[in-house]
């Protein structure tokens, strides 16, 4: 009995996994299930690191790395996250979603994201 | 047969009768009615008992809100419960029963309860199953808690079939009563793509059951004409029997289509299809459901709600009674008793608990100021009684308390809604983004005001599209109005008052519910089970919400209403399944050898989605590890292949690749030569080890990298994500080749000779020309692509040789056939793991998320030449821990002894606890070879214990003996056969 | 003539079957090509497609298509293409493919995938009880591709007719895709 109810909310929730549409920038709408999310945007700025053959890193150096590594918002509202089309053409994307309605309203390529910073 | 009970006309089939039994009696019905229409005609009131108490109960309903006729459906051998008999479409050989009942269904010995109700308020399982400990095994759970409930599982597996799928839609239209088939109709001739779902297998809503006026024609003509004018258009898709159930994000609906369950057989067709509908506008046209009033003994057989008794009059031509009396609070009530009369029924009086109303029929008794107080009859309603004493002789009773529009998906995306004022009910408040609700959704109840809103709203939509929209059809209807005057509840009632018939919850229950402390809504629900269930409180809930606020002294719109989450009605968990179920629970994927294994018996395991050949069995071998060690040692002293296919293989090409890799890796990589493999430890940025394998450089700018089965998407999709996040302007490109390439392992002592059989002559795969841990492009069987890398899992000379997939079944058997001479054996994964713990490689069990270069004995590979990922973290002092675990390789002492995994390492003399625990063993395998069980794991400062003895310790199975650490090792540590 | 030989077979060997009036088939004789565009090389890229093959680079998530080369090239990303050659001959083939070897990274994706084509009237009814994607014919015409995930698998979808798709999933998971559309075939 527990084996099927677990089985049970197996289906439930691999069939309620994720009803949401990301409007992908060059695709168009598409079911997210095509996509996993990573989170946090700011994974992208992680610290430039250059290695001592001779000594360990500093103390700052890991608390940065560390901060970039552990530490995250977590907005009630407006969210900048990290997806990755998997069942798609394999892009990274930032989506703004508002973590209190779900609503998303941005998705844009990383690519372009780290190019228009360059330029 | 039920001739008697049928009135004239009705949207059934009377030219075609259907047989069916209900508890055994066989009766008859028409295409077109429900089970309960049929139950009715055939004179059928009494179908359940209660949930709680027993009690005898009837039809109440004539839709999807019905709390009573609930019923256990036989099909195919196999039972479902719970079924509403008001939903269900009758076809021959149905056969139902009634559930909740010992002996018959009129004589439930369990009736009794009833007498105990005193005992049973609300609350009672938190007040009663508290104390001793041991009665709960015995006598709460088997005994009391048995007697409350519903119908009971069919414990065999569901035979049905079931299925998915996906819809697209600019408008989907939920419900096709008058509001639906107006806007479907507008919004397609403005040239959106419309979907129209209706629950109802027949469409039209409540026009099948009110005889309306519009367009100079009578409702049943004009749907009809509707639906024949819907049909034609190619951008209209009408679905009946679908529920739409809940509303998601960004315009996504689930429905549940039912396909097959109105057909007696359904030819393996799936008995219902899920859907998932993507809209881009959604117009709630759900309508009304009505509901009740409360007063004493107000549930029993015979009670319907009046629009139910229109709706068997008019839709079913079913006579509900000979006496039919009628309460109501509004003039819908009234409407309900001049319809019965048309139709030829015996309406006996009309009770309003309205002093100043102006409806009166010729030749009925009305009784206006009064309310019915309380009822007689067991199994059927006998008479009624009134406030002022008068007892009226009955057999049907229809009550209105008004309307409860159906606003239940405006509130799934935590929408909350409004109450009206005026016609005494909640409406939507803020709906999910897209959607619109138009008619009795909406608050409306007038079909000429429905008509109107509803082609305004439409028009509305078509805009917000970008649609051009013509001219808005003008459409003339008849119209009401309720002029409602809200009763919850006969005060006066000195019998019990049931709220929530489904879950025997009485008006008594919200008041010990608030005396007791329960006074938000939503606890209000947990602690009566107030709106639980099947029905989810359709038609209850908002009396109870009134009895509440009366209570309390607040306004309703004060007390709120409980959330409403989907479904809207239940659906199977076989629908939820669909055909997911089984072995189609998940794809499969098979390797290039798999027919070629399949031919020769080999054992299958699952690994991933991929079906790997385990062990061949032969002749004469019944446990599995004779074979196992067979293939070990005929792989040891002679050669072996092993499909290694599900290894992830991704060609990594680019002018930066090298640099690309020396960053993924915790390893150096930008200076392997051309023509080297290496093998490649990967951390997580925290520094823990995360995958492995090895990568080999055909070109300057052309890698081919490995990972393990397990992890080959996780690798591909970190690659990807250092490839456009963090390093985006190299030059790197990725591709999974991981199903190009057929790779197999050849492995042993006779392996180069096996391979030089087969590789064309002009490639010199000598141990001079082509040294441990080379690659090469090369060509075999006479100029066919291949792959050569000479890597060895298992500590042998070994190779891997990759082929494109096509060629993969033939090369098998081609090995297979060149190999004849050296006694080549086939082996399988459990082999692959047997030599690979003999030689101290790790994999998965070591590589468990937790563990670092450090403690596999790697710190020193991590790379201090450039950022990698993980490598800074991987420099914290607690991953340098001296003392921290080490891999390292245990033998029993008791060489006969077997070792297990999981089982935890002691210092001798010490306590087993978590304070002296030093570690534990990650994996074990009898090696063939040394004749014993072998063991890797992790110990505290293991590379320095070599030869001491400690403690395995496995307190689940109690087994407790000990072992020696030694080098993790255990076949030739020098490396000398891999380089032969 | 050398002692070993080595046959080709492809996962789904010529298989045919009709399930209510739905054509099912195995697509035989394709090769396949994953052209990447090197960093900042979509320029190079563009010309050496308009000399060799005679096209225009299709932007990101869509699709040119020769009928006299007998080819396709789908944009499947904003750096990747896969160029689809049907019933060509060999050297035809390497041929085009040295003269592209300088503008992209090419590496051979043939048997990586599976091809099934799937025709009939009621092909829509079949697919949509598997595939994501809205394909109606205004929203995804002829020629029009999209890569989704199907029964957990991830697909590429190109529609050849009105009536007419082709799809391709991993070869190693070919008979399992089979498998599900021969299901939604027979539940429509």
């Amino acid at each position: 009995m527990k084996k099927a109810k677990a089985l049970n909310q197996t289906y439930i929730r691999q069939w309620n996994k994720k009803f949401m549409i990301i409007n992908h920038p060059i695709l168009g709408p598409r079911d997210a299930n095509e996509f996993v999310y990573k989170g946090d945007a700011e994974l992208l700025n992680r610290p430039h690191w250059t290695p001592n053959a001779t000594k360990r890193a500093t103390y700052a150096e890991q608390e940065e790395f560390h901060d970039y590594l552990y530490l995250r918002n977590n907005p009630a509202g407006e969210h900048k996250e990290l997806w990755y089309h998997e069942q798609g053409d394999r892009s990274w994307l930032i989506i703004t979603r508002d973590t209190l309605t779900h609503q998303i309203s941005k998705v844009e390529l990383v690519r372009e994201f780290l190019k228009e910073k360059v330029t | 047969m039920s001739g008697d009970f049928r009135l004239k006309g009705g949207r059934i089939d009377k030219n075609c009768e259907i047989n069916f039994t209900f508890n055994g009696q066989s009766m008859r019905g028409y295409l077109g009615d429900t089970l309960a229409s049929a139950l009715l005609a055939n004179k059928k009131h009494l179908v359940a008992r209660s949930f709680k108490y027993h009690r005898p109960r009837g039809i109440f309903s004539a839709g999807s809100e019905e709390p009573n006729a609930l019923v256990t459906l036989v099909k195919d051998n196999h039972s479902e419960p719970n079924l509403r008999a008001t939903t269900i479409e009758l076809y021959e050989g149905l056969e139902a029963k009634s559930q909740n009942h010992k002996g018959s269904l009129e004589f439930d010995l369990m009736r009794v309860n009833d007498f105990l109700s005193p005992f049973l308020s609300a609350g009672f399982y938190y007040k009663t199953f508290m104390w001793p400990k041991k009665f709960w095994e015995k006598l709460y759970e088997p005994v009391i808690r048995a007697a409350a409930g519903l119908g009971s599982l069919d414990m065999k597996s569901d035979p049905s079939v079931y299925d998915k799928g996906f819809l697209h839609c600019d408008l989907l239209i939920i419900g096709a009563g008058p509001a639906g088939l107006i806007a479907a109709s507008e919004a397609a001739n403005n040239g959106l793509k419309v979907l129209i779902c209706d629950e109802d297998f027949l469409l039209g809503g409540r026009l099948n059951s009110d005889d309306e006026k519009i367009e100079g024609l009578s409702s049943v003509d004009w749907v009809r004409k509707k639906i024949g004018e819907l049909k034609k258009l190619k951008n209209v898709r009408l679905m009946n029997r679908t529920t739409v159930y809940g509303a998601f994000d960004h315009g996504i609906f689930g429905a549940l289509e039912r396909k097959t369950d109105h057909i007696v057989n359904s030819h393996g067709k799936p008995r219902q299809v899920l859907w998932k509908v993507y809209s881009k506008r959604s117009l709630l046209c759900a309508g009304a459901s009505e509901r009740g009033i409360s007063f004493g003994n107000n549930d029993r057989p015979g009670i319907l709600l009046s629009s139910a008794l229109r709706s068997y009059a008019t839709r079913w031509a079913v006579k509900p009674g000979e006496k039919i009396a009628v309460f109501t609070n509004n003039n819908d009530g009234w409407r309900t008793a001049r319809v019965l009369r048309e139709k030829g029924c015996n309406v006996v009086a009309v009770i309003d608990s309205r002093e100043d109303t102006s409806e009166q029929l010729y030749g009925i008794n009305s009784y206006k100021g009064k309310t019915v107080v309380t009822t007689s009859g067991i199994k059927r309603i006998k008479s009624v009684t009134l406030n002022d004493g008068t007892k009226i002789t009955v057999d049907c009773l229809g009550i209105s308390g008004g309307w409860n529009p159906n606003i239940h998906l405006t509130c799934h995306q935590r929408g909350r809604p409004e109450w009206n004022h005026k016609t005494h009910c909640f409406i939507p408040g803020e709906t999910p983004i897209g959607m619109k609700v138009a008619g009795s959704a909406n608050g409306l109840f007038g079909l000429s005001e429905i008509i109107q809103e509803t082609i305004a709203k439409t028009q509305a939509i078509c805009k917000e599209l970008n649609f051009t929209t013509k001219k808005a059809t003008q459409i003339k209807a008849s119209s009401q109005n309720l002029d409602i005057e809200p009763l919850w509840h006969v005060a006066e009632s000195k019998a019990r008052a049931w709220v929530d018939m489904q879950n025997d919850v009485t008006t008594k229950d919200i008041y010990q519910s608030h005396m007791e402390g329960f006074r938000s809504v939503e606890h209000l629900k947990r602690y009566t089970t107030l709106g639980m269930a099947t029905d989810q409180g359709k038609n209850s809930n908002i009396i109870g919400l009134a009895i509440m606020a009366q209570i309390q002294k607040k306004p309703i719109e004060e007390v709120g209403t409980t959330i409403f989450r989907p479904p809207f009605t239940p659906i199977s968990i076989g629908a939820l399944a669909g055909r997911g179920r089984g072995k189609d629970f998940r794809p499969y994927r098979l390797t290039p050898s798999h027919k070629w294994a399949t031919e020769n018996g080999a054992i299958f395991v699952e690994a991933g989605n991929w079906l790997r050949a385990q062990w061949f069995p032969k002749n004469g071998e019944t446990f599995w590890r004779d074979s196992v060690n067979r293939e070990v040692k005929e792989t040891r002293t002679s050669v072996g292949i092993c499909d290694v296919t599900t290894l992830g293989k991704i060609d990594i090409k680019g002018k930066d690749a090298g640099e690309f890799l020396n960053r993924i890796y915790a390893n150096n990589f930008g200076k392997l030569p051309i023509g080297k493999t290496r093998y490649g430890l990967m951390l997580r940025e925290d520094g823990i080890a995360y995958d492995d394998g090895t990568t080999a450089r055909f070109s300057e700018n052309h890698f081919v990298m490995t990972t393990t089965t397990a992890n080959a998407v996780l690798v591909f999709r970190n690659l990807e994500f250092y490839r456009q996040c963090i390093w985006s302007d190299f030059d790197v490109h990725l591709i999974s080749t991981t199903d190009m390439w057929a790779q197999f392992a050849v492995a042993g002592p006779n392996s180069r000779k096996l391979l030089q059989k087969i590789v064309d002559k002009e490639f010199d795969i000598s141990n001079e020309k082509f040294p441990f841990m080379g690659c090469k492009e090369i060509t075999v069987c006479d100029g066919i692509i291949a792959r050569l890398f000479r890597i060895s899992f298992s500590g042998e000379l070994a190779f891997e040789l990759a082929v494109p997939t096509r060629y993969g079944d033939s090369l098998i058997r081609v090995l297979m056939e060149a190999g004849k001479e050296f006694q080549v054996t086939p082996y399988g994964t459990e082999a692959l793991g047997v030599m690979r713990i003999e030689k101290g490689h790790a994999a998965g069990n070591e590589l468990n998320g937790q563990t670092s270069a450090q403690n596999l004995g790697m710190g020193r590979m991590i790379s201090k030449k450039n950022d990698c990922v993980g490598n800074i973290m991987s420099e914290r002092e607690e991953f340098d821990d001296k003392d921290g675990l080490r891999l390292v390789g245990f033998k029993p002492m008791t060489r006969s002894q077997q070792l297990k995994a999981g089982a935890h390492f002691f210092s001798k003399g010490k306590k087993y606890n978590m304070d002296t625990d030093e570690g534990w063993m990650t994996s074990v395998a009898y090696s063939p070879i040394l004749e014993h069980y072998i063991g890797l794991g992790y110990i505290k400062n293991g590379s320095n214990r070599l030869g001491e003895k400690v403690m395995s310790v496995d307190l689940l199975n109690n087994q407790i003996f000990e072992v020696e650490i030694v080098s993790p090792h255990f076949l030739d540590p020098e490396g000398e056969r891999l380089r032969a | 003539m050398p002692k070993y030989k080595l046959k080709s077979n492809a996962p789904l060997a010529n298989h045919k079957n009709v399930i209510n009036k739905i054509k099912i088939s195995s697509i035989e004789k394709v090769e396949l090509f994953s052209l990447a565009i090197p960093i900042d090389g979509e320029k190079k890229a563009k010309t050496a497609l308009a000399k060799v093959i005679k096209c225009k680079i299709p932007s990101p998530g869509n699709c040119v298509v020769s009928v006299e080369q007998k080819l396709k090239l789908l944009r499947l990303a904003p750096e990747q293409a896969l160029l689809y050659f049907s019933n060509q001959n060999l050297p035809q083939i390497q041929k085009t493919l040295q003269a592209l070897k300088k503008s992209f990274y090419i590496t051979e994706q043939s048997d990586a995938w599976s091809g099934i084509k799937v025709s009939g009237q009621q092909v829509i009814a079949c697919l949509e009880r598997i595939c994501p994607i809205d394909l109606s014919y205004d929203s995804f015409g002829i020629n029009c591709f999209a890569r989704t995930s199907m029964e957990h698998l991830n697909t590429i979808i190109i529609r050849n007719k009105r009536t007419e798709f082709e799809l391709f999933s991993g070869s190693s998971s070919a008979k399992s895709f089979l498998h599900a559309i021969e299901t939604s075939a027979q539940n429509i």
